[in-house]
């Protein structure tokens, strides 16, 4: 899979790296380096007296390196990598080394291998899940009666109430066991009092918790799925490997992630080029470890994405992934309107959907009434998201001319995420 | 979405004071809110909250875009070619690194090759050339129709419309304005006399004083009437900036008038040699009393001199050195050899070296680097480029306070070799002093060849070697952009 350097540093997991990596992209730093179809390898000089072994798996993207570094990947992987993506024909294409080879097989024989799992005590299974209904129940009607008393009272005086408020409901539903609701109370006492329209925000998270409450007690069957998904019952992804996929070529739209309180979230959204299906990939990780996949914008994946049962699916994991061995030709929505519509059927079975990525053609961006809007082909145009940084850089490549553009946002307001000339795609990172 | 607003205003209020009805919603969910508000086993919040979630759905449901025919004038075809893949990722790369002297390098080889920077990296050209003023000219040079037309969407990158010298002279900030003055004495001194003079009555004293500086760049003859005729300004910063110019121009009457203190003091004699065989001219040096000049110290603060002997090295400081040639009818050679021959004359020849540097006399500069005791940083400027690194290199440690902001503030261009590598080994000696900072400003100056050689400037103290291997690294990696940078537009 050849990167450009832009979507290594995509890659990086901070911008130190992204620093230290350029420093290792050197030719000098590296005492050998190789690559193959398969891998990418290279012994970098540290400060010790053996040279760092760093390997790169280019099939899955994945990365290993004998440095001690926590990172990942670490700075060794970013700089062999960028060494790769400036001259790929530095590296001498010859056999991998025993230490390359050896992790290589390794890794695909933990790929293909079925996971044996252990032995469920059912009746205990079921207990616990009884439980677990209970206590989210439990928490649903003390979170309808918190909302209840705001709505009675009015939410004039929100801005004024101590942050506690919401961190104390947010810890109840942690504990009910519902971190859905826990994450959209403290997005409620997150949000920025002093914005004008804070109001439409508030009142939106309001109605997404009600329908969450509403629906669980109802439990209407076609949204089940999403219901508790939401709410944040687990699903297992075992079980979803198990069963079949769908199989792209997947471009790699956006890529988002966010940190809090040592829980880093990473939303990669992809779009099948020829299924016309858009997925979201989600990754998690505690204090800093690893992510699984390495992703980065403008990335070609031949792959096989399983998703998440739900009404409209759009989370997907990703079962297996090589490197696109060739590209079809990418098509995407002629308009707004025709977003408008998905969107309304969407809504229609899905009242309480998130943000949706799309990818669109001949969209130019435009100053209007002291805002920056998104125009299509038949002069229908939605707001830019406030607040995307990347405005001048979108205008500046598009020079008032239209773009095929991919964006990520719902109702009337979209966030540009990259734009695609033919099949290189140029991502505007927020 | 009036109906939102409407389910907005109850929000807020709260329901214990107002509850939204039927008619405030749009028709098509009348039916619906008629049966939630008929539900009498949920209490009026909850009815509430399910208008609420009705309303949500609708409104997200049937958003339609704005349609409007809204076009802006695209950007104008470009004239010249863009640079490279390849250089456009250097650039991207310098910027990353904030290495703004290398970006000034990227910017003048771009621009020398006729070339344009990419689009996507435009804003971030722009948003440096609004910070740093001198990069402007070569953004400007390298952003093309697509600059153009981009900055007219952001007035903090308005400096790219045509704004003339004229209108930043009559409109812009002090410092500003002078630096219009500065840049136009380079070009047109008349005319930065012509503009000072018209506006001159209604500048203030601090004013007057801050934009005389700018006469500082060639000051000429024709500028003496004129600053003689506001000697008689009431403010003396006025009058010492009128002084300070006007003792840098040789047919000011002031220095003619220090010339003629100067031949009364000054003459030469016959003297016989060789029991009267031959004669040889000597220096009589003859102060007259009395002097008493406006910026003339009149008591010495140097032990070596008389306070007279004090008063005439301040005025040969003040002599063109080519007056002494036309005086003496002799050689600038001779003329010094002739200063040499005698103690109280030859103290006065570090006063010609100060007149020399401040009358910019490339003639006599030369002279002087020879001079074992003193070593004149005042000459560097003067000097051929061969003499200057000459002179440089065999006084590099005595003059080494001096050399390095010579060479990076008055110096345009890369240094030879030799130079680089005396630099780099004194700066690796004193890596605290010269830290990762001063390489990232100054690494325009530093030959790429450098490189490889950094590690034979190891200092040989334990404790600063560290320091040095993490300087050395960061150079490399500066020198490695600078080489792909020039590569790039070869």
């Amino acid at each position: 899979m050849q990167l450009t350097e832009e979507q290594v540093m995509a890659l990086a997991p901070d911008d130190a790296s992204r620093k230290a990596g350029r420093e290792l992209s050197s030719p000098s730093k590296w005492v050998t380096k190789g690559a193959n179809e398969q891998a990418l390898w290279g012994e970098c000089q540290g400060s010790g007296s053996k040279p760092y072994r760093t390997q790169v798996d280019l099939a899955g993207m994945a990365f290993k390196c004998s440095c001690p570094s926590r990172k990942f990947p670490c700075k060794h992987g970013i700089g062999l990598l960028i060494l790769f993506a400036r001259n790929a024909a530095d590296f001498t294409t010859t056999e991998a080394p025993d230490w390359v080879s050896e992790w290589i097989s390794k890794r695909e024989i933990k790929n293909t291998a079925t996971d044996k799992k252990p032995a469920v005590n059912e009746a205990a299974q079921a207990k616990r899940q009884q439980a677990r209904e209970q206590s989210v129940e439990d928490g649903l009607s003390e979170l309808l009666l918190w909302i209840k008393d705001i709505v009675r009272n009015g939410i004039v005086g929100i801005p004024e109430k101590d942050s506690s408020f919401f961190t104390d409901m947010a810890r109840r539903m942690v504990d009910a066991k519902a971190p859905g609701l826990a994450t959209l109370v403290k997005n409620a006492g997150n949000l920025s009092f002093y914005k004008e329209g804070w109001q439409n925000e508030f009142t939106d998270l309001l109605a997404r918790m009600y329908l969450l409450i509403a629906g669980y007690t109802h439990k209407p069957a076609a949204l089940t799925d999403d219901l508790r998904s939401n709410i944040g019952f687990t699903q297992s992804q075992e079980e979803l490997r198990e069963k079949p996929g769908i199989k792209d070529t997947w471009l790699v739209l956006g890529k988002q992630t966010e940190t809090e309180d040592s829980l880093t979230v990473e939303r990669n959204w992809l779009y099948g080029i020829t299924t016309q299906q858009y997925s979201l990939v989600l990754q998690f990780s505690v204090m800093s470890q690893s992510m699984v996949l390495n992703l980065a914008p403008g990335m070609m994946l031949d792959a096989e994405l399983v998703f998440y049962p739900s009404a409209q699916p759009l989370r997907a994991l990703i079962k297996s992934q090589a490197a696109a061995a060739s590209i079809p030709p990418i098509s995407g929505l002629s308009g707004w309107q025709q977003v408008a519509e998905l969107e309304t059927a969407y809504n229609s079975v899905l009242p309480f959907s998130s943000p949706r990525p799309f990818l669109l053609q001949q969209i130019t961006p435009l100053q209007y009434e002291g805002r920056w809007w998104l125009s299509d082909s038949s002069n229908r145009l939605v707001q830019v998201k406030e607040g995307f940084r990347e405005m001048y850089k979108l205008l500046s490549i598009s020079g008032g001319r239209p773009v095929n553009l991919a964006v990520l946002g719902n109702e009337n307001c979209y966030e540009p995420l990259g734009i695609l000339a033919g099949t290189h795609y140029i991502f505007l990172s927020n | 979405m009036q109906f939102w607003n409407n389910i907005i205003q109850t929000a807020m209020l709260g329901t214990k004071r107002k509850q939204v009805t039927a008619d405030e919603l749009p028709a098509v969910l009348s039916d619906a809110v008629t049966v939630i508000t008929g539900n009498t086993n949920i209490d009026k919040e909850e009815q509430f909250l399910q208008i609420v979630s009705l309303a949500f759905n609708y409104r997200q449901s049937g958003v339609q875009p704005l349609h409007k025919e809204i076009a802006i004038p695209p950007s104008p075809a470009e004239e010249k070619p863009y640079c490279t893949p390849k250089a456009s990722q250097v650039l991207k790369d310098i910027l990353d690194e904030d290495a703004d002297s290398l970006l000034q390098l990227w910017l003048q080889l771009c621009s020398r090759k006729g070339q344009l920077m990419p689009p996507y990296l435009l804003p971030a050209l722009l948003d440096k050339a609004t910070l740093h003023k001198k990069l402007r000219t070569l953004v400007e040079d390298c952003m093309g129709k697509r600059g153009e037309w981009l900055s007219s969407f952001n007035e903090s990158w308005n400096f790219t419309a045509a704004e003339t010298e004229e209108d930043r002279w009559l409109t812009g900030k002090p410092e500003q304005r002078k630096e219009v003055l500065e840049q136009l004495r380079t070009t047109n001194p008349a005319l930065a006399r012509q503009w000072i003079q018209e506006t001159w009555p209604q500048e203030n004293a601090n004013s007057k004083a801050e934009l005389l500086k700018a006469f500082n760049v060639n000051p000429e003859a024709k500028d003496v009437e004129w600053l003689e005729s506001i000697m008689t300004e009431k403010s003396q910063k006025v009058k010492e900036e009128a002084l300070h110019l006007l003792r840098q121009i040789p047919s000011s009457a002031i220095i003619q008038h220090y010339w003629q203190l100067v031949q009364e003091s000054v003459s030469l004699k016959k003297e016989s040699a060789f029991l009267g065989l031959t004669t040889k001219n000597i220096l009589t040096i003859q102060v007259p009393a009395g002097i008493n000049e406006v910026g003339i110290e009149k008591i010495s603060n140097q032990k070596e001199f008389t306070d007279e002997e004090f008063i005439l090295y301040q005025l040969v400081g003040y002599i063109p050195p080519h007056f002494w040639e036309e005086y003496f009818q002799s050689t600038p050679a001779d003329i010094l050899q002739l200063f040499g021959r005698h103690k109280t004359s030859a103290k006065l020849i570090p006063a010609i070296v100060i007149a020399t540097g401040r009358f910019k006399d490339l003639t006599w500069a030369p002279l002087f680097t020879g001079d074992k005791d003193r070593h004149y940083v005042s000459l560097l400027p003067l000097l051929s480029e061969t003499d200057r690194d000459a002179y440089l290199l065999k006084n590099f440690e005595q003059m080494i306070d001096m050399v390095i902001p010579f060479l990076t503030q008055e110096n345009t261009r890369e240094w030879k070799l030799p130079i680089a590598r005396a630099v780099l080994k004194h700066t690796a000696a004193n890596s605290y002093q010269y830290n990762r900072s001063f390489y990232n400003r100054y690494v325009h100056f530093i030959p790429v060849e450098t490189a490889a050689e950094l590690d034979n400037y190891l200092p040989a103290e334990p404790y600063q070697q560290h320091t040095w291997r993490t300087n050395a690294d960061y150079i490399r990696k500066l020198l490695q952009l600078k080489q792909r940078t020039i590569q790039s537009f070869s």
